[in-house]
């Protein structure tokens, strides 16, 4: 069986979450993902990049963000690459979702999504850029 | 993003249409914040055409009910699509203010 891959680069700028939802649009139909699946794999992508549009302090136009999937058998692999400041997700403190209205807040959360929606996640630091592969299992259809 | 604004007594609705992400956010924020500026307090936002949402659009929720609450006001979400409303339960977000099945239960909600 061979993967079924796509990859792109987005600039950064937060107006290429466009592109990012058209390019899995077509992955999407090409590797007959569940729709499901692919908005979940949508969410993971989207909070990635948001997060390193907002903290990664990027320089415009010339940076770009890579993205590339491979699905084959019932594992997708998904791998962000960015030039950002080093961003380790892992370490990431996970939000407070018990505490009152009051003192809730969204900071964190994004990862936390993002590690929700993932079965495996690895981080790598490599010369200038941040690596970080993921793992989710998807049953073909 | 699309939001259109009815008034049914008291009470302020929203139906958005589209993705609430980072891009859109903000003009989500701009209408809804608009509303309780000019004095709205009881607010329904009817997500039946909302395909997607992050944490940017949650983001708003949180920031609209925290507000709303200090306010004496309430804040109702109701006709979440699946994937949707599990973004919510994933980020504890189910338990902050109540999520309706559709529009008729959420208007009872400010009875």
């Amino acid at each position: 069986m061979t993967a079924k891959r796509t990859s792109f680069k987005l600039k950064t700028e937060l107006a290429e979450l466009e592109t990012l939802r058209q390019e899995l649009g077509r992955y999407g139909q090409a590797a007959n993902l569940p729709p499901k699946k692919l908005f979940e794999i949508n969410l993971v992508l989207d909070e990635l990049f948001t997060n390193i549009i907002s903290h990664g302090c990027l320089e415009p136009p010339e940076d770009r963000v890579s993205i590339s999937l491979s699905y084959k058998g019932d594992q997708m692999q998904i791998e962000v690459r960015d030039g950002g400041i080093p961003f380790n997700p892992l370490d990431a403190k996970p939000p407070d979702l018990e505490c009152a209205l009051e003192e809730r807040s969204v900071g964190g959360l994004g990862i936390h999504l993002v590690k929700k929606m993932v079965d495996a996640m690895e981080y790598q630091r490599s010369g200038n850029k941040n690596i970080l592969k993921m793992r989710k299992t998807i049953p073909s259809k | 993003m699309e939001i259109t604004e009815t008034r049914e007594k008291d009470i302020s609705i929203f139906q958005v249409k589209g993705r609430l992400d980072s891009n859109s956010s903000d003009g989500f924020e701009t209408t809804v914040f608009g509303a309780i500026d000019g004095g709205a307090r009881q607010l329904l936002i009817d997500f039946s055409d909302v395909d997607y949402i992050s944490s940017a659009g949650l983001r708003v929720i949180l920031k609209a009910t925290k507000g709303l609450k200090r306010s004496n006001g309430k804040l109702v979400l109701c006709s979440l699509k699946d994937y949707v409303k599990e973004v919510f339960e994933i980020s504890g977000f189910d338990t902050l203010l109540p999520i309706a099945p559709d529009q008729k239960e959420a208007l009872a909600e400010f009875e």
